[in-house]
């Protein structure tokens, strides 16, 4: 996706998030009755993204509730480590220093950059 | 692309997302759906002939499941409120057992109630009554208010019987244990950072 294309996406009413993708993982959380120990599982997406906030990096939350039909082994998380992505959101939240969001249905899109993802400088070494 | 056609396709573009997290008192309803009866249930929905008042509707509902109780002790099952659009406050109930429809309208023409229809469901048909407990879809009139309950002498699953299990809330769990002594917002945002750090760096 071009940045144009974001633009008219934004321009439309969506909310868009632009985030460097950090890592996701497919888990499984509900309910378990204490009584009976029956449980209602249900799985869902997170994703770790960090974006450039007001002169330090923000780190942001994002979940993806599956449908009930759906595997752990089905769900492929095809985003690269590094890589800036336009994420659709339902909603967001900021709360307690980070941001909180849910993602659409729409799957995450690749921006389009110039330049390959460069590797993070070592810790202790100034840029 | 031209900004029309551009803009069309855009706003298709992005779908809700559909599936959402259940809450713990819809998880609550399903447990309970589930241990009212394994085989046939009776779904019963019980409107007026004119649209009342929400409070009014409570009033005459009291008043209705009071005199069931009365003729039938013994009848155990679920009830649910239901906003409908253009019919205003109507309500499901859910029995496992099968009692006479002619005798519960006599009862609901006495409690000031319309229209009475029942009919034979599976149980997992049950959980279909639980489809608007959820906190986004709550009509505001019913803030405060019980939007299913149980009655009849058996025991239902409750919001206290539950016990939410996660990633966050075993890490939350062990925050407690370890370093109890933090503030309850200190434990979370120091939480929010360990599960950060689990899924970027697993």
């Amino acid at each position: 996706m071009t940045q144009l294309e974001l633009i008219q996406i934004v321009m439309a009413g969506h909310i868009i998030l632009v985030a460097e993708y950090r890592g996701g993982k497919v888990e499984s959380s509900g309910y378990v009755d204490k009584e009976t120990g029956n449980a209602i599982k249900t799985l869902q997406l997170a994703y770790a993204v960090e974006r450039q906030g007001k002169g330090m990096i923000d780190k942001i939350l994002l979940r993806k509730y599956l449908q009930p039909d759906v595997t752990a082994e089905q769900v492929e998380i095809k985003l690269v480590k590094g890589y800036v992505y336009a994420f659709p959101l339902d909603k967001f939240e900021a709360k307690r220093g980070m941001l909180f969001g849910r993602m659409a249905e729409t799957e995450p899109v690749l921006i389009e950059q110039g330049e390959e993802p460069q590797c993070p400088p070592k810790a202790g070494t100034r840029p | 692309m031209s900004a029309e056609g551009g803009h069309a396709a855009l706003t298709l573009y992005i779908n809700k997302q559909l599936h959402t997290f259940m809450s713990k008192s819809k998880t609550a309803f399903e447990f309970s759906a589930k241990k009212l009866g394994t085989e046939t249930l009776y779904f019963w929905t019980f409107t007026f002939a004119e649209v009342l008042a929400i409070k009014a509707t409570r009033k005459k509902w009291n008043y209705l499941l009071t005199l069931l109780k009365r003729k039938y002790p013994e009848l155990c099952g679920l009830r649910a409120f239901e906003l409908h659009e253009e019919h205003g406050l109507h309500v499901h109930m859910v029995t496992n057992t099968r009692i006479d429809v002619v005798a519960v309208r006599i009862l609901a023409a006495k409690a000031g109630w319309g229209r009475i229809h029942v009919k034979p469901i599976r149980a997992e048909g049950a959980t279909y009554l639980g489809k608007y407990l959820t906190k986004e879809g709550r009509p505001p009139c019913f803030k405060g208010w019980r939007l299913w309950a149980a009655f009849g002498p058996w025991e239902s699953t409750k919001v206290k019987d539950l016990r939410f299990e996660s990633e966050f809330s075993d890490i939350i769990r062990e925050l407690i244990a370890t370093k109890g002594r933090l503030s309850y917002f200190h434990r979370l945002a120091l939480a929010d950072e360990i599960y950060f750090n689990q899924i970027a760096n697993p």
